[in-house]
């Protein structure tokens, strides 16, 4: 018969990451009341990967899982940053900027 | 046990992976379909900066106790991920009257997100800010600050009013798609929960509720992310 009750966590550690999740959330909502000009999208951005990284390794089990698991889970994340990052990559760097964009009305604006 | 595993498996334990890894099949696939809408959103704050900027002031106008209540749905979704794991942890441990409560008290909290999202989209109705044909009237508040911000940016009143519209059409795409996500969410959830009380799932049959809630832990996942880059960043 297999073995199928492995590794299973105790209720103190969903609780000690719940209280982390919390904490998270709040230091999010009180960096956001500080003007760090572009370093608030960062914090933001920052403190919601940690808060994923926890739900993911903790809330999901993805820490027990097999290995082939962990690359699914990856992969999409992988993929995500394709797609964001070439998209980025494309729109910060066009020499044409797209039309109404500030770009272009600074550019506009020069050119008179 | 044989009646458990399909035929097709092995064992009990190789039938849970491949669950698990069909999950995460589709959940990698759910990544994409969101990552799509905030690829989007990410170009349009790039392109359109001033009507991003003025739109953000105002997208967590509505409030509870100080706090925006897209912070107060954050904690709520966060509490539901803790009873769906604990509840995880009750199936496989037999605590079937524990899994109930647990099932039950995930869906009132899901519940309770679908509702202040609800009261927060009638505020964003009587704003005037839904970007659909002859409801989008921002109100006199809104159109004063945009009318100022319009003569700061150099750019064209008008312009910048339809600009400022396209910032509500990726606000109620994305989570509103996530509040149907939701919804799928709590119909799962009823089911766990009725199925529970007939006695289903078992130690060894806990694969199920395992699935489902890794849904449940996806969704939470989303909001996450939606919650800063909508309401908090400037």
């Amino acid at each position: 018969m297999p073995q199928t009750q492995h590794k299973i966590d105790g209720i103190p550690l969903y609780l000690l990451i719940y209280c982390l999740l919390m904490a998270l959330l709040v230091s999010t909502v009180i960096a956001a009341t500080f003007d760090m000009g572009r370093w608030n999208v960062v914090a933001a951005l920052t403190i919601a990967v940690l808060k994923a990284l926890l739900v993911i390794l903790f809330f999901m089990h993805i820490r027990h899982s097999s290995r082939l698991t962990w690359i699914f889970a990856a992969a999409a994340f992988l993929w995500l940053g394709l797609l964001l990052g070439l998209t980025m990559t494309d729109y910060t760097s066009r020499t044409s900027p797209a039309p109404n964009s500030n770009a272009q009305i600074s550019l506009t604006a020069a050119i008179r | 046990m044989s009646e458990l595993v399909a035929e097709q498996f092995d064992d009990l334990e190789q039938q849970t992976e491949a669950g698990t890894l069909g999950m995460w099949t589709f959940l990698a696939t759910e990544v994409l379909f969101f990552g799509g809408m905030i690829c989007g959103y990410t170009v349009y704050r790039h392109l359109y900066f001033p009507a991003w900027h003025n739109a953000s002031l105002i997208v967590d106008n509505f409030r509870f106790l100080g706090v925006s209540s897209g912070a107060w749905n954050t904690a709520v979704l966060l509490t539901s991920s803790l009873t769906v794991a604990l509840g995880v942890r009750a199936v496989k441990l037999g605590q079937n009257r524990l899994l109930g409560r647990l099932l039950a008290a995930t869906l009132i909290l899901g519940i309770a997100f679908l509702l202040i999202k609800a009261a927060e989209y009638t505020h964003e109705y009587h704003e005037g800010v839904m970007p659909c044909y002859g409801v989008f009237h921002p109100d006199a508040e809104i159109s004063a600050n945009l009318h100022r911000a319009a003569i700061g940016s150099q750019i064209s009143e008008t312009k910048l009013l339809r600009q400022f519209q396209l910032f509500w059409v990726f606000y109620f795409f994305m989570t509103g798609v996530h509040a149907v996500h939701m919804l799928v969410g709590v119909g799962l959830f009823t089911f766990l929960l009725i199925e529970t009380r007939r006695g289903r799932y078992t130690p060894q049959k806990h694969a199920p509720v395992e699935i489902m809630g890794l849904y449940w832990h996806f969704v939470d996942l989303v909001w996450i992310f939606l919650f800063p880059l909508l309401y908090l960043v400037r």
